[in-house]
């Protein structure tokens, strides 16, 4: 057998496994070689372990081959708990943290024959959009080096956009596969809130925290989701219902397909022309495959990123209040509970961290909780029942998904507001709990050239929906087969 | 765009178990002023008798068989737990003088 190409997808290595023209461990090789090469420039990996990447795929070529992923090289943003490997969250609180148990993830992917490689870098308990929130290196863009390959799943997207993997797991609150998967030129998805177990994911903020992959082809994608999807007794908020065959429905686009627009969002004033330029071609497209495009308005869309900020800061002050430095992660030894409690704290959590459990804490407390918490409560669901009313007149919305490509390092660290902006198009499918995903559709005109992300949200639990039309707009055009221009860093 | 009262700043930090570096308080002060003006749109946003979100599904909270399933073992938990001894989280002095 010749070396596999660094490029093949997740379909057509389970494909090739499960037939024996290529073996786990060949696979494997191909990709540890890569990361060798590409890791010091991109910084995408947390955590290596070879070793561990080897014996699995020892264990799948030795065994029945036939598990939906078998063989396939996995990583896992460092958001997952791992029993087998550390797990940071991204955060010097959690520096070296063995975990005692396996997370649901880690587990299903196992079950179905994956091979994990590593852990994934994140912005610190997946607060960003840039992967700057980090106690090492940023991640860096593979399409750019000097910028960011957006966040917090950046590691996750970097890797699979650059050949390091063909696909890996994060995680979206309010875009965080979304987003960096748009900036890095992959295909990602969040699906609904409660479509896949959160058991085995270090919690920000519970009630838009879901867990999704990214890939290289909207079938790879729905191939993954098929593994993650379904019922946990470890996760009560798990819907129960039944899971489809995602990859057929790929395949099954419905008749007369409707695509929503809603064009006021094109006004936004930050939004970039070649992004808006992309996006309106590939509504064309879509059309011309078939799918009529539908005027809809999402009256409350404007409010989506100031509700996400009060709802999502108030949800992470209080999970992360369990950091206390008593039962794991970093202690700084104080003289009193409460002074080891803040310098513990004070010491584990980085900036944008320690901004979010304030804001939280001012959102919640007595004298302003009916002015933020409360209210913004009531603002998301006048924006869930605009989705509900929209998707009576059409099948799936389409917006960009970040409203700007991929930014230089370092442009928006000191101003946490503009990086929250960039949320515009995608906090909305995490408040109303709806599946969406992000499909490369065009590059900017300029130089460098940098990748750009159509976005396609459906209703609640009709990933099916969502993947037909990412699948749609897929096959008319080649976006997702291009590459990164990596060969002067060796690759 | 204001920013926050440093004493504001101070209490939310107490609150939080939070201590700020001296280096970083003007900007934090700044930062959260500018966000938490920005967060002021939704007054804008008629809620009058809308209730308050919550999720759909599962619409209710699944129970299981009150049987003993397997639990994470204590040891390995041990292991994480920056101070113990003899199988005890050591914990700082909590009881003020």
């Amino acid at each position: 057998m010749s070396a596999p190409s660094p490029w093949l997808g997740v379909d057509a290595i389970a494909a090739a496994i499960a037939s024996r023209e290529l073996d786990a461990l060949a696979v494997v090789e191909v990709a540890l070689a890569r990361i060798a090469v590409l890791q010091p420039r991109l910084h995408a990996f947390v955590h290596l372990d070879a070793a561990l990447a080897r014996t699995a795929a020892a264990r799948v070529d030795a065994g029945a081959r036939d598990g939906a992923l078998a063989g396939v090289p996995l990583g896992l943003k460092d958001l997952f708990v791992t029993a087998d490997m550390p797990t940071t969250a991204g955060s010097r609180m959690l520096a070296g943290w063995q975990p005692p148990y396996h997370g649901s993830h880690a587990r299903r992917l196992d079950d179905a024959g994956a091979v994990r490689l590593g852990k994934l870098s994140l912005d610190e308990f997946a607060m960003g959009s840039s992967n700057e929130n980090v106690p090492g290196e940023p991640v860096r863009n593979p399409w750019a080096l000097d910028r960011v390959a957006g966040g917090s799943s950046g590691g996750a997207a970097a890797a699979v956009a650059a050949g390091m993997l063909p696909a890996a797991i994060g995680s979206d609150t309010g875009g965080s596969i979304r987003q960096p998967a748009s900036l890095c030129g992959v295909v990602g998805l969040k699906p609904s809130w409660g479509r896949v177990t959160r058991a085995g994911m270090i919690a920000f903020a519970s009630s838009l925290d879901q867990a999704g992959p990214i890939a290289r082809s909207v079938r790879d994608v729905a191939r993954v989701l098929g593994v993650l999807a379904g019922a946990d007794p470890l996760d009560s908020t798990c819907a129960t219902r039944p899971v489809p065959d995602y990859v057929a429905a790929c395949d099954q686009v419905p008749a007369g397909l409707r695509v929503g627009v809603h064009r006021d969002a094109l006004a936004l004033p930050g939004l970039d022309a070649d992004v808006r330029a992309a996006f309106e071609a590939a509504l064309l497209r879509l059309r011309d495959a078939g799918a009529t495009l539908v005027d809809i308005a999402l009256p409350h869309a404007t409010a989506a990123v100031p509700t996400y900020y009060v709802l999502c800061t108030a949800e992470a002050a209080s999970n992360l209040a369990r950091y206390d430095g008593i039962r794991y992660g970093v202690r700084v030894a104080a003289d009193t509970l409460a002074a080891t409690l803040e310098a513990s704290r004070s010491a584990g959590f980085g900036a944008e961290v320690r901004r979010r459990i304030l804001l939280g804490n001012f959102v919640l407390r007595k004298d302003s909780y009916e002015h933020y918490y409360g209210r913004a409560q009531r603002v998301r669901r006048r924006i869930a029942d605009d989705y509900r009313d929209a998707f009576a007149r059409c099948d799936v919305i389409a917006s960009p998904t970040a409203p700007q490509p991929a930014f230089e390092l370092g442009a928006r660290v000191a101003d946490p507001l503009a990086m929250y902006l960039g949320d515009v198009f995608t906090v909305g499918a995490n408040l109303a709990g709806l599946p969406a995903i992000s499909v490369p559709c065009g590059f900017t005109g300029g130089a460098p050239r940098l990748p750009i992300g159509l976005q396609l949200v459906g209703p609640r639990f009709r990933e099916d929906l969502v993947l037909a039309a990412a699948a749609l707009h897929e096959r008319t055009g080649e976006w997702h087969r291009e590459r990164p221009p990596l060969a002067e860093v060796g690759a | 765009m204001a920013a926050i009262d440093p004493a504001e700043l101070d209490a939310l930090a107490r609150l939080s178990r939070l201590s700020l570096a001296d280096d970083e308080r003007d900007a934090f002060a700044r930062q959260l002023g500018e966000v938490i003006a920005y967060l002021e749109a939704l007054q804008a946003i008629d809620v009058e008798g809308v209730a308050p979100w919550r999720p759909d599904e599962p619409a209710a909270t699944p129970l299981r068989d009150d049987v003993a399933g397997a639990a994470v073992d204590r040891d390995a938990m041990l292991a994480a737990v920056p101070v113990s001894d003899e199988g005890l989280v050591i914990v700082p002095r909590f009881v003020e003088s």
